[in-house]
């Protein structure tokens, strides 16, 4: 085994394609005599070894090649990093490469250590990677192996497999380096921009109290000065009015130290540091980012983070849309005239859209929790499945549209009772209501023939089958929790992974509520309105003559219709998004009127299921959908029915037709279907 | 061109060899054959002495399947090879059209000259009912081309 842990004092020596570029400037800083932390390299090497000894280059080539990546969703690219991520946290590191390691971590004096990543190629003008690679700070001596391994696992993060993609790099051949360093617990830390990204005219710094990850990862506001590039009495003016956190004297040592860099690397830079007790310590320095990538905002990551959009979704958000679906479902307006009708639907319209926007700035990045969740399970029980953490997530039927199901079948048993009979009042009324409470607008996209003799078949179907809800794995839960370092973090994590699940279905169900009511009132307002009649506002005039698009549908929009050709699938490649097996007769669902006719086990192929559509799932004994991903709504009603599923399967309603006898193995995503054949 | 298209033309324009399954005493009997392939890719050609077991197993049963395939033997054949199964029947070229399918057959395999044109040799042509290929380690579509 050659060499591959080396000081970071010796950096500036060896080759980037062996330190990384992060590394390498490190070297330099020091071989300039700039005071950085003490640490050490793990080479590429290592990285190498470790790769070919567990036979990982082909296991990734593999997963990378699931599919074309241009066809891929984000959501699916996330899910193949998430299994890249688990094969290389799953891999035993080489026994000679772990007692190096152990011989050189004796030698640190502290156990809080910083582990970051270092790239070949990255932090250079062309090719930035800001972000995309894993760093860890305040990590003991004991965790190092561990924090490695995922260091080395962010080559393949999403951002980094987009960045990579987008750029035309080699997805598969890559290598990382990663530094150890001692952690300097500063009093004040920043980033000192000696150019500002937006002009070439100023410079910038921004400082926090303590350490800089605060700052970096965007939880804590900074301060900032900003000053006239090189102009030291502009810097002198504006720090006595702007911060409070640097001295004149550090001000001056960094302005000092910027203008030697810049003249050492010949670049603009941007230099992140920490002052010590007066002596200022060079974390990481790397060429300027330009203005596109500094704008570049991460979405919440951090249980912190993730935690705070927790308590504004369900302190704020939830019980706003509630309350305003509500009240706009109490407000009669059939008696209103035209011109107050319009003034309605113009408010609705507003708020609606508002509601919109937040669902897309705050419900989905919300969804970040389950995979923060998988992540840490992952990385405590190193599952075979990367996807076992789901079972965790469900917690017995919690989601809003499995109870909506669970009152249908209770309801479809009751009638069944009485089927040969008079129905009761009571429950005549009831199934009137549960009806109408399925029943979508005809302008949300769908044509409305939920008539009461096609509900009360439904139901029919539905008394025949029974509840086949996943109960959640609670000897699982007790494993990894025990298993966990800290489990009381580990509850944290858990607790926000099944609040994002819940809310990734729910959340469809809250904004459908308000839509519904948003098209009612659009319908009898075109009522009411002359055929010629012109609205001042182009949406809703747009609305008025062609019918209202819903937001629901357009985000699961209908499958393009079917394109003749005259090759035949037989086998078809998708995500396995639900573990199990099944054959049965395919049934098309292109639109809402489909899901009546679904039959008893016949396995439903879609373009994408919203959760609005999932009352029939207790009758389907598979799911095929076009739109990609292990946590997509299909896949999520999958799981808590115990269906096998497949998604992501390209142009699904067109290469498979209803009657079609199909194989759905949820455990390789592999669709298959029977025709006859020679 | 269709995605299958894509695939199934360079692995019939640029292999130069296919596997040839026929049937002998109930079993499959496979043989490594050089192959060339007809304009509209609805033939494929390959040149077999009358004395060989494959060329006896023909007579008797016509019925064959040959695979092409663009493996080369790294683990990246596991998502970047294709690979087609031409499932059809074969029979002797009819002599009116033996010069032009040997002229085409040996510009792709100049070296069989001596043995293609050897007295014992017979042009054999499969007509292909159905092409199923497989690329991305499982994907698998069929196409049925009209003869």
């Amino acid at each position: 085994m050659s060499k591959s842990v080396y000081p970071l004092k010796n950096a500036a020596k060896l080759s980037e394609r062996k330190t990384g570029a992060k590394a390498r400037n490190l070297g330099i800083l020091h071989k300039n005599t700039f005071a950085i932390p003490r640490g050490s390299i793990i080479t590429t090497d290592a990285f190498q070894q470790f790769i070919n000894r567990n036979g990982l280059q082909q296991r990734i080539g593999m997963e990378l090649n699931r599919k074309a990546f241009h066809d891929m969703r984000l959501e699916e690219i996330q899910d193949c990093s998430i299994r890249i991520r688990n094969m290389i946290t799953a891999s035993p590191l080489p026994a000679a490469f772990l007692k190096t390691l152990e011989e050189e971590l004796n030698q640190f004096n502290t156990d809080r250590l910083a582990i970051r990543s270092s790239a070949p190629g990255e932090d250079t003008e062309q090719t930035s990677f800001a972000g995309t690679h894993d760093s860890f700070i305040d990590i003991p001596k004991h965790r190092v192996p561990e924090k490695i391994k995922q260091v080395w696992a962010s080559l393949w993060s999403k951002s980094a497999l987009v960045y990579r993609h987008k750029t035309g790099l080699d997805m598969l051949n890559n290598h990382m380096a990663v530094i150890i360093q001692e952690l300097i617990a500063g009093e004040t830390s920043g980033v000192f921009f000696t150019t500002s990204p937006v002009n070439n005219y100023e410079s910038i710094v921004e400082v926090v109290s303590g350490l800089n990850e605060q700052l970096v990862d965007g939880s804590t506001p900074p301060q900032r000065l900003i000053w006239e590039k090189g102009n030291k009495q502009d810097l002198e003016k504006s720090c006595c009015t702007h911060t409070n956190l640097l001295s004149p004297q550090q001000l001056n040592t960094l302005f000092n130290t910027g203008t030697k860099l810049e003249s050492i690397f010949g670049k603009h830079l941007d230099i992140e540091f920490t002052f010590s007790q007066d002596t200022l310590f060079l974390l990481q320095v790397r060429p300027a980012a330009t203005a596109e990538q500094s704008k570049k905002q991460s979405p919440p990551h951090t249980l912190k983070q993730l935690q705070s959009l927790h308590i504004k979704i369900t302190e704020k958000h939830l019980p706003l849309f509630r309350q305003t679906a509500e009240q706009w479902k109490n407000k009669n307006l059939d008696h209103l005239s035209a011109e107050a009708l319009l003034e309605i639907l113009r408010n609705r319209c507003n708020t609606f859209l508002e509601f919109r926007n937040i669902y897309t700035t705050d419900f989905i990045p919300f969804s970040e929790g389950m995979r923060l969740f998988g992540n840490l399970y992952n990385d405590t029980m190193h599952p075979d499945d990367p996807y076992e953490f789901i079972n965790l997530l469900s917690k017995n039927g919690n989601l809003l549209s499995i109870k909506r199901n669970k009152k249908l079948m209770l309801l479809a048993k009751n009638y069944k009772k009485h089927t040969n009979s008079t129905i009761p009042q009571a429950l005549e009324q009831q199934l009137q209501e549960a009806c109408q409470q399925l029943t979508p607008s005809e302008y949300l996209g769908f044509s409305n023939h939920l008539t009461f003799d096609n509900f009360l078949n439904l139901l029919k179907k539905l008394a025949d089958t029974e509840d086949q809800t996943a109960t959640s794995k609670s000897t699982l839960q007790e494993t990894f929790l025990k298993t966990s370092p800290d489990p009381k973090i580990a509850e944290q994590y858990l607790a926000i992974g099944r609040e994002s699940y819940r809310l990734r279905d729910d959340d469809d169900l809250y904004i459908g509520a308000l839509e519904k009511q948003l098209a009612a009132c659009l319908e009898i307002l075109r009522k009411k309105l002359p055929d010629n009649f012109t609205c001042p506002d182009s949406k809703i005039n747009e609305w008025l003559q062609n019918g209202y698009t819903s937001f629901i549908t357009q985000k699961t929009s209908a499958p393009p219709p079917p394109t003749a050709s005259s090759t035949k699938a037989r086998q078809i490649k998708g995500q396995p998004s639900g573990p199990g097996k099944t054959t049965g007769k395919a049934r098309i669902i292109r639109n809402y009127d489909e899901l009546f006719k679904l039959e008893k086990n016949e396995i439903i192929v879609c373009d994408a299921i919203d959760p609005n559509m999932t009352f029939v799932m207790p009758l389907a004994s598979g799911i095929i959908e076009r739109r990609g991903g292990m946590l997509v709504h299909g896949a999520i009603i999958a799981r808590e029915y115990k269906l096998p599923c497949v998604t992501g399967i390209p142009e699904a309603c067109n290469r498979i037709h209803t009657g079609d006898t199909v194989s759905v193995d949820g455990w390789t995503g592999i669709v298959t279907i029977h025709r006859p054949t020679l | 061109m269709t995605e299958f298209h894509a695939h199934l033309s360079p692995l019939l324009q640029n292999q130069k060899l296919g596997v040839l399954a026929t049937v002998r005493h109930g079993y499959p009997y496979t043989s490594l054959v050089a192959f060339s392939v007809s304009d509209d890719t609805k033939k494929l050609y390959f040149a077999t002495l009358s004395t060989t077991r494959k060329y006896e197993n023909l007579k008797k049963q016509p019925q064959a399947n040959m695979l092409i395939d663009s493996r080369s033997h790294q683990s990246s054949d596991f998502f970047q090879a294709a690979a087609v199964s031409a499932v059809g029947t074969v029979s002797e070229c009819s002599t009116d059209q033996l010069h032009k399918l040997t002229e085409s057959f040996l510009k792709k395999h100049p070296a069989l000259k001596d043995f293609v044109t050897a007295d014992t040799c017979v042009m054999m042509c499969l007509k292909v009912e159905k092409y199923i290929l497989v690329h991305n380690f499982q994907e698998v579509t069929e196409w049925a081309p009209r003869q």
